[in-house]
């Protein structure tokens, strides 16, 4: 049994953070249907509205609860979702929040793997209604 | 086109996956994780060379979605990262209509998609549902 989850990164498990507010442009948008390669034209405009992974751009810019940056030999994405209430929208402000809800690890036919499980929630900033949330789960991989 | 339960989507076909489009990508996704742009880094890290961003490829099963089902449509998009993308692939997008579901006056349709490379095989997989009206 690996013992790569020590007691110190066991205790992310609950952390949340923000919630840290974002405001949706239009600039972004389109560049971020751009660089998909997505020409819908619904993507771009004052009334853009924005793609459906677009959310991914929601980064907290403070320090976050997350593993030390040296954990492991690279980092990767497992699994992602995103669900929506309704599209989001250029001009839209929201307020963007995010909690570790599990850290599990294995051992991979490359090395061991431990995997760290965010939920994510988005509300509008303007009337506190729910806009969308999503999870992500990353990975970081130790080679044998 | 009023989907049901059975329908193949129409399948779409990416444009080759480019160094540029990863920069691109890093640069408005935030996420510059340089084993994305920087062969060296990658190979540190015990990749062959650079890889797509998984959230790449979920983005063309986004375009897919909503290419299909109309902008504004999805309701969720579900996926796991099965296989790494690599510089020059050329990936496919495809679905099949696995489920159409009442919800108070409007209807959504559940959908199984994938992201394949040139060989046939899956990258990314996962599930899509879309409002139909």
């Amino acid at each position: 049994m690996s013992q790569r989850i020590t007691p110190e990164i066991r205790a992310l498990v609950g952390r949340k953070h923000g919630p840290y507010r974002v405001k949706v442009e239009q600039g972004a948008i389109e560049k971020f249907a751009d660089a998909i390669g997505d020409p819908n034209p619904a993507y771009r405009g004052v009334d853009a509205i924005a793609p459906p992974t677009f959310p991914t751009t929601f980064r907290a810019k403070d320090a976050f609860p997350d593993l030390p940056p040296d954990f492991g030999d690279v980092g990767l994405h497992a699994s992602q979702v995103y669900e929506v209430e309704r599209p989001i929208r250029a001009g839209d402000e929201l307020d963007v929040s995010f909690t570790i809800v599990d850290i599990t690890e294995k051992s991979g036919r490359t090395g061991d793997l431990v995997f760290v499980e965010r939920e994510y929630e988005f509300t509008d900033a303007r009337d506190g209604s729910r806009v969308g949330g999503g999870k992500w789960v990353s990975l970081r991989r130790f080679r044998n | 086109m009023r989907y049901k339960q059975g329908d193949k989507l129409p399948e779409l076909v990416k444009e080759p996956v480019s160094r540029t489009q990863l920069v691109k990508y890093a640069g408005s996704s935030g996420d510059f994780n340089p084993i994305h742009y920087d062969d060296e880094a990658a190979r540190a890290g015990g990749l062959e060379g650079v890889i797509a961003h998984g959230m790449l490829s979920m983005g063309f099963l986004g375009h897919f979605i909503e290419n299909t089902f109309g902008a504004g449509s999805y309701k969720k998009l579900e996926v796991r990262f099965q296989g790494m993308v690599k510089l020059g692939e050329v990936i496919t997008c495809r679905g099949v209509v696995t489920d159409i579901t009442q919800e108070k006056n409007r209807s959504y349709a559940t959908c199984e998609i994938e992201a394949v490379d040139s060989s046939g095989r899956v990258v990314t997989r996962g599930c899509a549902q879309a409002w139909l009206d």
